[in-house]
């Protein structure tokens, strides 16, 4: 199998060093290459990726000018934001936006990169997959991927993503973590997941009842975080934990992205929290690889909107309407100018929430070019609103399904 | 016990007076330095004790030189120091809201900068407090209250009432609600919401509805609606759609949920009149410069009254726009003593309280960074007080700033002191004060008697208590 030296791949400088494969990667060109179907390729897929685009791109190092594309860290347990998924004891790294497919294994030296002599170029290899020892595709349970990565690849395949939302703990928290493993199976692409808020004012009546519901029931941040840790290695969608501010602020920013972290959560939304506001919480959420999503609004003035989306982690959040959360009887006919003008600055995928909760909205905001549709209040009544959870349940996964196969 | 904060052993002197001061109850006269808190402020400058005890008038001159400058007009802003351009009073404040909202908050916010130089607004503002709102109000010597504070050597403060109750609606927040009326009609808004607990603020902005001819609804807790059924009813005679509302606790928190969510929801045609010196930037330094007026006036009246300044300022606080009204003018005016008064319900050892400076912990609820009272995951507990207007589990940034700089002290007293304080005023000056201001004046009963002889205590007497009647009929046999 044919190696790489690539002397552009340099041991981290940043001032922490957690984990025993860290690095900088430098391509030649960051222009994406085409990367059709890697959602489920699998490891053959992607050594024929490698070889028919990656390897092409790094070979010309030597006649082009060298750019610093992404940083990534990793370790073979845990995944960094949009760079790397461990496939047992070799990388595949996925570039945002449908770029080219590396797999790579660290030489024994590796290690020893992340010894003082920080600047010292490694001797890494990057191997073609057949080095690795065989792992089946990604989509292998408990292995998902960021969620940056999991919407930029069904973008690639011109698939719009499945969002549903749910509040933990409503009923209680073994139906929450039933509700996530159905929604998986039900081919939820994200799952969006509330921590439930006494004072929900960016919230309808509906999730607002779901929260006192949920608090009423006894959930707490700790329940809550405890039954995520046992049941996101299960699923093979990333969470995504939607919670106001007060919350995070109780427990301390970095006590809490690290919690979340722990529990497998792999990003956030923070209503209440404004992209101007988010700086300390991005940096911690970054360092626990935690992709904070922000959102834009139809208020919101171009200037910020640009800013917002430089920012966003993960997707860009786009709010179908001023308002709060709750369903709506037709989606906002800005909603299509509103993609055109971020899609317009942004390579990053857009979904669209709040008000959504007909098969006919989210064929319409595919349709539109939406990269991702969220549905919240329409999922939390099909919990909340039936007899008892296990009839919740039922109900959940036929709207889900039908949600889902309205989708492209 | 606010008697514990009056003396360290940094004033030798005066320890014992103080410590007399709290053994009995009604004790030898304190020296007029044991006047001061001993404040991290206050230790920096030992010097300024000496000042407090007898303001000379060239200091009070000082800050009259320092003043016009800023007293441009009522409401009007020059030269703020605080809070800093992201809307931060130290670390408190900020702007924590749906992004939704952010560009209504920053158009607020530049139309209030451009308004504040604007002199035909100023002189439109002012004609309106003037001849509608009947500014300005007195200061008030509370004759027969400093009366009944006297020692048994005849020594004691002496209390005066800035008299907020004789505005136009029966209290302090018409001034706001004039004001960003005004402002709203300048953006072109002509949909106004806002949240009340006690119905004060509420009946306010129904009444500036009326007269400015704006579409008006208020959103009040079912609670509240029931304890306030007066308030009620004026605003619905002013023309306002009265919107009650159900969710939480039902009282002033959750009223306030469902304007933010109104508000998000009718941004683009909408003003929202927040009522209290609380929510996201700039809505805690407007309101504040809207209500600063009544400690201009209190400086300009005290001067002409006897030369000199103020010694102590108190005021009830729950979101606190009364007292940030009041005290705001006097913040820089080291000698001057600024308390306010929260609810302490049934007891701050209770979980039935508003105490929230005294037991809450930094959070950030309806848009701002503040003490809030939340439990150890980060809800916000349902507060408590007998009155609606202090309900309320936070408090105005720039109170938590004053407090942890220690320039402000807080303290609370009970839903049964302020009922005794109801009785008593009303018995003793003829005047029936608001429940919210009861507490202002229950306080009165622990501070007087630590007082030297002489002290001018000013009371910001914020509204009447008329709407209180009814609440109070059930506790109070009279």
């Amino acid at each position: 199998m044919e190696a790489l030296d690539l002397e552009a791949i340099l041991p981290w400088t940043g001032p922490e060093e957690p984990y025993p494969y860290t690095f900088y990667l430098r391509v030649l060109d960051a222009a994406p290459s085409t990367s059709k179907g890697i959602r489920d390729s699998s490891l053959q897929h992607a050594e024929q990726l490698v070889r028919s685009s990656c390897l092409s791109h790094l070979q010309k190092k030597q006649t082009r000018t060298c750019q610093l594309l992404h940083s990534y860290s990793v370790t073979p347990t845990y995944h960094k934001h949009n760079g790397f998924c461990d496939q047992g004891h070799s990388l595949i790294i996925v570039f945002p936006g449908g770029g080219p497919v590396v797999v790579a294994r660290p030489r024994r030296a590796a290690r020893l990169a992340m010894a003082p002599g920080r600047r010292a170029v490694t001797s890494m290899k990057i191997r073609a997959v057949a080095a690795a020892p065989a792992a089946p595709a990604p989509a292998r349970k408990g292995r998902c991927l960021p969620v940056s990565q999991t919407m930029s690849r069904l973008k690639a395949k011109g698939k719009t993503a499945f969002i549903p939302y749910i509040t933990a703990g409503d009923p209680d928290l073994a139906t929450t973590a039933e509700a996530l493993r159905l929604l998986d199976a039900c081919g939820a692409d994200v799952i969006e997941l509330g921590l439930p808020f006494s004072d929900p004012y960016a919230d309808g009546p509906v999730i607002q009842a779901s929260s006192a519901r949920a608090l009423a029931g006894g959930a707490t941040m700790d329940g809550v975080l405890e039954m995520l840790k046992e049941v996101t290695p299960e699923l093979s969608c990333p969470v995504v934990l939607f919670t106001y501010f007060n919350p995070i602020v109780r427990r301390g920013l970095a006590n809490f992205t690290a919690a979340a972290k722990e529990a497998g959560v792999h990003g956030l939304i923070v209503p209440d929290l404004p992209y101007v506001a988010a700086c300390t919480l991005r940096s911690e959420a970054m360092k626990n690889n935690l992709e904070l999503v922000l959102l834009t609004t139809p208020a919101t003035p171009e200037e910020r909107m640009k800013e917002i989306t430089k920012a966003s982690a993960g997707f860009i959040y786009l709010v179908s309407v001023n308002g709060v959360t709750g369903p709506r009887a037709t989606v906002n006919s800005r909603v299509q100018s509103l993609i055109q003008e971020i899609k317009q600055v942004t390579d990053k995928p857009v979904a669209v929430g709040f008000g959504i909760s007909k098969p006919e909205h989210v064929k319409q905001i595919a349709e539109w070019g939406a990269d991702g549709v969220i549905i919240g209040s329409a999922m939390v009544k099909q919990l909340g609103e039936a007899a008892s959870p296990k009839e919740g349940l039922k109900r959940l996964e036929a709207y889900a399904r039908s949600m889902k196969s309205a989708l492209p | 016990m606010a008697a514990s904060g009056i003396t360290t052993s940094s004033y030798p002197t005066t320890t014992a007076a103080a410590a007399a001061a709290a053994a009995s109850s009604r004790p030898a006269a304190p020296t007029r330095s044991a006047l001061r808190v001993p404040s991290a402020a206050v230790h920096r400058k030992r010097g300024s004790v000496a000042a407090a005890a007898m303001p000379p008038p060239k200091a009070v001159a000082g800050a009259e030189v320092a003043s016009p400058a800023t007293e441009r007009a009522n409401g009007a802003v020059a030269g703020l120091a605080r809070p800093d351009a992201m809307g931060r009073f130290g670390k408190f404040g900020g702007k924590y809201v749906p992004e939704t909202l952010m560009h209504a908050l920053t158009q607020l916010e530049a139309a209030f900068h451009a308004l504040a130089t604007d002199h035909e607004f100023q002189k439109e503002l002012d004609g309106i407090l003037k001849d509608y709102v009947g500014r300005e109000t007195p200061l008030y010597f509370a004759e027969r209250l400093t009366e009944h504070y006297k020692r048994a050597d005849g020594t004691g403060p002496m209390i005066y009432l800035k008299r907020e109750d004789l505005n136009h609606t029966g209290a302090h927040k018409i001034n706001n609600a004039v004001a960003q009326a005004l402002l709203a009609k300048r953006l072109g808004k002509e949909r106004i919401i806002a949240e009340t607990g006690a119905g004060q603020h509420g009946v306010a902005t129904a009444t500036v509805c009326a007269r400015f001819g704006m579409q008006c609804i208020i959103y009040m807790g079912a609670q509240d609606m029931e304890r306030q059924a007066l308030n009620v009813f004026r605003m619905r005679l002013l023309g306002a759609e009265v919107r009650a509302v159900h969710s939480g606790t039902a009282t002033l928190k959750d009223a306030t949920s469902e304007a933010i969510r109104d508000w998000v929801t009718n941004v683009e045609n909408t003003h929202y009149i927040l009522g209290s010196v609380a929510g996201p930037h700039p809505y805690p330094m407007m309101v504040r410069e809207f209500h600063k007026v009544i400690g201009k006036e209190t400086r300009r009246q005290a001067m002409d009254k006897w030369g000199g300044k103020p010694d102590v300022l108190v005021a009830c606080v729950g979101g606190g726009s009364n007292a940030m009204g009041l005290f705001h003018e006097f913040v820089d005016d080291q000698d001057v003593r600024l308390i306010g008064v929260e609810a302490a319900g049934h007891g701050v050892d209770t979980d039935k309280h508003a105490a929230t400076l005294t037991k809450g912990e930094v959070g950030v609820l309806h848009g701002s960074l503040s003490y809030l009272l939340q439990d150890d995951d980060g809800q916000v507990i349902e507060p408590h007080s007998i009155s609606a207007g202090l309900d309320y589990p936070g408090v105005g940034p720039e109170h938590s700033f004053l407090k942890d700089i220690g320039r402000a002290e807080y303290d609370s007293v009970t839903d049964q002191e302020a009922l005794d304080a109801f009785k008593r005023v009303s018995r003793l000056e003829g005047i029936i004060p608001a429940l919210e201001t009861s507490h202002a004046l229950a306080y009165l009963e622990k501070l007087c008697p630590t007082l030297p002889d002489g002290v001018r205590v000013v009371v910001n007497c914020s509204g009447r208590g008329d709407k209180d009647v009814h609440t109070a009929s059930k506790y109070l046999d009279v």
